[in-house]
């Protein structure tokens, strides 16, 4: 065999497909054939990266229609002929072209897998999606540089958790937010400094008239 | 010979769909395991009053932070290692507690909940940094826990 020939039949061959005579001469053809050798070794790549992308869901799909499936379809596309004269002038099944032949059998595995792979896509969509907002959605609003926007003291009810406390702080050593607070009684004063190193206090205060006020401390 | 065109895109494509698998799911760079919080129990006073060597550099942030008092005592301190989503306790002066629930680090902060006599608050300070809470009265003057927060991350 040449190696055009041996190109032809390298897919039936990887299946395991061939008879038993036709693959030896296809095997000891493969070793003056190194071009056939290395199209041999890409079918095997891109089949175990196949493989792997759909063992892990596929384990419970029945795979046994693929084949027949492919065949079915060889015939409807008239690469299949039980004539012996049509089987003289067409190529036979093992012999149709390498790029065909993987081109129906991927075909039929997305076919037969098509929930699994609508499956997959969804989950990878999914798993971008999520981990965009994972990444975004945590941890307070730091903008390294720009300037404390409250400074000072700041008082507020405290009968309520407040969610819109969390301000943008310059990210120092000791930089820190308030996400949210609730107090049974007294006032709660979020005490910020404009020196990022300065450690933010968190005052609650109960007694009014004791010396405890931020007012008098500062 | 070579790679044909439509193996190249099949195998592309799977290979960029194994990537966008990868790369949608971090791994959790920060958080998560356990944070330590060194939490520090001081009375500050407006009097007069020598400086305590126990507060180290906590000293120099408390002038800061609390200008209006002169001195500062340290009561009490406890490094508390707290895993994430449990509760550390913590006794304080008057009967009192403190609680401190460590909530996960993301982003080079760490997220803490506070609860201390009456008062709850959610917190996210600089890892590694420290923030303060006060307000009680404590013998004529005000008792001031120093909290600074520690996560086991390694950004």
């Amino acid at each position: 065999m040449n190696c055009q020939e041996v190109q032809k039949v390298l897919l039936p061959f990887a299946d395991g497909e061939l008879g038993a005579d036709e693959a030896a001469r296809v095997q000891a053809a493969l070793a003056d054939c190194p071009d056939c050798v290395a199209e041999l070794a890409e079918i095997a790549a891109v089949r175990s990266l196949a493989r792997e992308a759909f063992e892990a869901d596929v384990a419970d799909v029945d795979l046994g229609g693929v084949f027949d499936g492919v065949m079915a379809r060889l015939e409807g596309e008239g690469a299949l002929r039980s004539a012996p004269a049509a089987a003289a002038a067409t190529p036979s099944p093992s012999q149709a072209g390498a790029f065909e032949r993987f081109s129906t059998w991927m075909g039929e595995i997305f076919r037969f897998e098509r929930p699994v792979a609508a499956f997959a896509m969804a989950a990878a969509v999914a798993a971008v999606v999520a981990g965009v907002m994972f990444t975004q959605g945590e941890g307070p609003s730091v903008t390294p540089g720009a300037t404390q926007q409250v400074a000072g003291s700041q008082t507020a009810p405290t009968t309520h958790p407040r969610r819109d406390m969390e301000i943008e702080v310059v990210a120092g050593r000791n930089a820190a937010s308030v996400e949210d607070f609730e107090a049974a009684d007294g006032k709660v004063v979020i005490d910020h400094q404009n020196d990022p190193d300065t450690p933010m206090v968190v005052w609650h205060i109960v007694d009014e008239g004791a010396t405890t006020t931020p007012e008098k401390g500062l | 010979m070579g790679i044909t065109r439509r193996t190249f895109v099949l195998g592309a494509a799977l290979v960029i769909g194994g990537l966008g698998v990868s790369v949608g799911v971090p791994a959790r760079a920060d958080g998560g395991g356990t944070a330590t919080f060194d939490v520090t129990v001081i009375q500050a006073s407006k009097a007069e009053g020598a400086s305590d060597p126990a507060l180290g550099k906590l000293q120099t942030y408390l002038q800061k932070s609390f200008a209006g008092y002169k001195s500062f005592k340290r009561l009490d301190s406890r490094s508390l290692a707290i895993a994430q989503d449990a509760t550390g306790k913590m006794p304080l002066p008057g009967g009192k507690e403190l609680e401190l629930s460590y909530l996960g680090a993301s982003k080079g902060f760490v997220r803490v909940h506070l609860t201390v006599d009456g008062l709850k608050t959610t917190v996210n300070v600089k890892d590694g940094g420290l923030f303060f809470q006060a307000g009680r009265v404590l013998d004529g003057g005000i008792m001031v826990l120093a909290i600074g927060a520690q996560s086991g991350a390694t950004d």
